[in-house]
């Protein structure tokens, strides 16, 4: 599914990022793990071609993200605010997602009620613009928005922060749901190393933007996270 | 107290990002100011004497005394769409320890020494010295008579903030300045003249500027009282609950993904506080061309005639147009990673403003009235504007790299962001390439081909759609990983 090799990038002589290989299946729900500073964000931005490698590859099944475009049929994002577009209403933005990505606009409501349990009432006909939502429901939004048109890679920047604890159980389900039933893939990136570790079936630990662990997650793995993670 | 507040608004403005620019552009701004108070200096000294000669019979104060209501309303109407309370600074301040009370008067001071509050010094104060210059009539007179102006530009200032954001108040207004019009039209009851009669009185008898003065305390202590009143998030704080508009637009999803995007433009046309601003604005270049069109003089610089044509239909084109691909950069981001070519991106843009620019031309018919010649002028530039012009405002989009917040007003004179210098360079083809297609035809052949070919020179444009388009698409992805990065840090 993803291919990268020989990637680096140097931001004014300080390396954030250098993965000499590093290669995701299809189907799986791959975890990315470190402190703030580890290069997450870079690694997915890279990815999503929305920064430019400092030397390196990365392929999105076999095509040079940098070169073609044509990848972005079959992926989809949430990285942060800038995935969302504060002046519309959540049904606009969806439906906006939708159009783009070829789905109907009836197949959009069926499919939207999956998420009647996450949206809790809060989301869906409240008559508001994204802008005025709780920073928790935008999230919401952005999150869901990211799932329309079953992609085949989904990439989530930290989705369990700034949700109140239900919804972050309720996302689990959701995303564990996708990818069993769907095969999609995911990539999530998460300072929560629970949810992580139960969501995810490969981990990726970053520091200062060089790869220390790789790991199948097993019954130990929280613990051995845990034990990293703890000065 | 004061100092520290100075001291953070100076921290504010030398710490923001691309201070450099940003203090350039302050220069400049400043340079434009002294310009425009000097022109204000000059131009009253002029008007006096013009007043004194064109009418010897009447003291020129009260000739501008009859037409100062005219101003304050304009006055009035420009302040409500771009003058703002500074609630976000309130709001940092208001878990310090600073009183709410110094909070408030500290906002209070900082409105009164706005630059929409020194007009009257300008203007006004220079009227007033050359009228003692000139030794008419009485210093005190004049003297009240100029403050009693200044005190009404207060009271003006202090009402803007007190009927704050409501716009049925507004409205209200505008309503009741438009029935006095009429009134006066109507020769029913000149409400004018009566406003003029009384700045008149004060002149004659400076006890009446008591009562200007009783209004200002009132309104000055009537919004002392609002704003400590209204210091919580939940009040004027808050941005208040917001009325869904522009829902149903579903029928442009009959053009695929390009009508997607255009339903989008429009969406964020209607609903952001800033593009309607600028929207609003592009509608007043249709008036352009009664500058240029009514006055003889002008009717045998033909150039200046094509410019005023270009004008008419191009506002949406020059401002709007101007800020692309800045619109969208709150969400940049999205865009880059969605379902989406660069190319359909870019279309639609150019179809927005295609379409604007059309209805600029069905909305500049009335130009009929100055003869099929000019109409035809203003036809051909509308054909330019649309074939290369859009062409062109894209292409120099791709140096718009300042990320432009699209729910917060644009404070006139700061209409700067998402600007660059080097967009200036634009203008050149924008307004010189027609121009001097249109000149160089006409001394070569005739007026009528001059015409021809500049209308003819957007059809080209049209017609080489694809190759420019595949070239501007390139410019862009060049600049792409530095437009996103831009966007991304928070100005």
């Amino acid at each position: 599914m993803i291919k990268i090799e020989h990637l680096t990038k140097i931001y004014s002589g300080k390396t954030v990022l250098n993965i000499p290989n590093l290669e995701i299946e299809q189907g799986s729900c791959f975890g990315l793990v470190g402190n703030n500073g580890a290069g997450k964000t870079t690694l997915f931005s890279l990815l999503l071609d929305l920064v430019e490698p400092t030397s390196g590859e990365i392929l999105n099944q076999g095509i040079k993200v940098y070169k073609d475009e044509s990848w972005k049929a079959k992926t989809s994002a949430f990285i942060d605010s800038t995935f969302i577009i504060g002046y519309l209403t959540p049904e606009e933005y969806f439906e906006f997602i939708a159009e783009l990505r070829g789905v109907a606009k009836e197949e959009l409501n069926d499919w939207l009620e999956n998420f009647s349990s996450f949206f809790k009432d809060e989301v869906l006909n409240q008559k508001k613009y994204i802008r005025d939502l709780s920073k928790g429901n935008q999230k919401k939004v952005g999150i869901t928005a990211s799932f329309i048109g079953s992609p085949e890679l989904v990439v989530l920047d930290e989705p369990f922060s700034n949700l109140d604890p239900s919804s972050q159980i309720i996302l689990k389900k959701l995303i564990e749901n996708f990818y069993k039933n769907q095969n999609t893939t995911f990539l999530i990136s998460s300072h929560d190393l629970s949810h992580v570790t139960e969501v995810c079936n490969r981990i990726v630990l970053l520091e200062k933007g060089v790869v220390i662990k790789d790991i199948e997650t097993n019954k130990a793995t929280l613990k051995e996270l845990e034990g990293y993670f703890t000065i | 107290m004061t100092s520290k507040f100075i001291e953070l608004k100076w921290k504010k403005f030398s710490r923001a990002p691309q201070f450099g620019a940003k203090l350039a552009i302050k220069i400049l701004i400043g340079f434009l100011i002294v310009y425009f108070s000097l022109a204000a200096v000059f131009l009253s000294g002029v008007s006096f004497i013009i007043l004194q000669k064109e009418f010897p019979d009447q003291s020129p104060l009260s000739i501008i005394n009859d037409y100062l209501l005219y101003y304050f309303i304009f006055g009035f109407i420009f302040r409500y769409f771009f003058q703002t309370l500074p609630s976000t600074e309130i709001q940092q301040l208001l878990i310090t320890p600073i009183s709410k009370k110094r909070i408030v008067i500290n906002t209070l001071l900082k409105s009164t020494f706005s630059i929409y509050n020194a007009s009257p010094i300008f203007y006004f104060l220079t009227f007033a010295i050359v009228f003692i210059v000139r030794g008419e009539g009485n210093i005190l007179g004049v003297l009240s008579w100029w403050l009693g102006i200044q005190m009404i530009t207060l009271i003006l200032n202090n009402m803007i903030f007190l009927i704050n954001k409501n716009n049925s108040i507004f409205k209200m207004i505008i309503i009741i300045a438009i029935l006095l019009f009429s009134l006066q039209k109507l020769e029913y009851y000149n409400f004018f003249s009566f406003f003029g009669s009384a700045l008149d009185k004060i002149y004659y008898n400076p006890i009446w500027l008591i009562a200007i003065i009783l209004i200002f305390t009132t309104t000055y202590f009537l919004l002392f009282k609002f704003l400590i009143k209204q210091c919580y998030l939940d009040k004027a704080l808050s941005k208040g609950k917001e009325k869904i508009i522009g829902q149903n637009l579903s029928f442009l999803n009959r053009f695929g993904t390009l009508g997607v995007l255009i339903k989008n433009d429009i969406r964020l046309i209607i609903r952001n506080v800033r593009p309607r601003q600028v929207v609003l604005m592009s509608f007043l270049f249709l008036f352009y061309g009664i500058i240029f069109f009514t006055p003889d003089i002008y009717k045998e610089m033909e150039t200046l005639l094509v410019f005023a044509a270009l004008f008419i239909t191009g506002g949406f084109m020059m401002t709007f147009g101007s800020y692309v691909p800045s619109w969208d950069s709150e969400y940049y981001s999205l865009l880059m990673v969605q379902n989406l070519s660069y190319r359909k991106y870019l279309e639609s843009k150019l179809i927005l403003m295609i379409i604007a620019t059309f209805i600029a031309l069905v909305l500049a018919t009335p130009y009929l009235y100055y003869g099929l010649k000019i109409y035809s002028l203003v036809i051909a530039g509308a054909f330019f504007n649309m074939g290369l012009g859009g062409y062109i405002t894209l292409f120099s989009g791709v140096l718009n790299k300042s990320p432009l917040k699209l729910n917060v007003k644009a404070k006139a004179f700061e209409n700067t962001q998402a600007f660059s210098l080097t967009q200036f360079l634009f203008i050149l083809p924008k307004l010189g390439l027609p121009i001097l297609i249109y000149w160089l035809c006409q001394l070569v052949f005739s007026e009528q081909t001059g015409i021809l070919l500049l209308g003819l020179s957007g059809v080209l444009g049209i017609i080489l759609h694809s190759t420019i388009i595949s070239q501007i698409e390139k410019v862009y992805k060049k600049h792409k990983y530095k437009t996103v990065e831009a966007y991304n840090t928070n100005n």
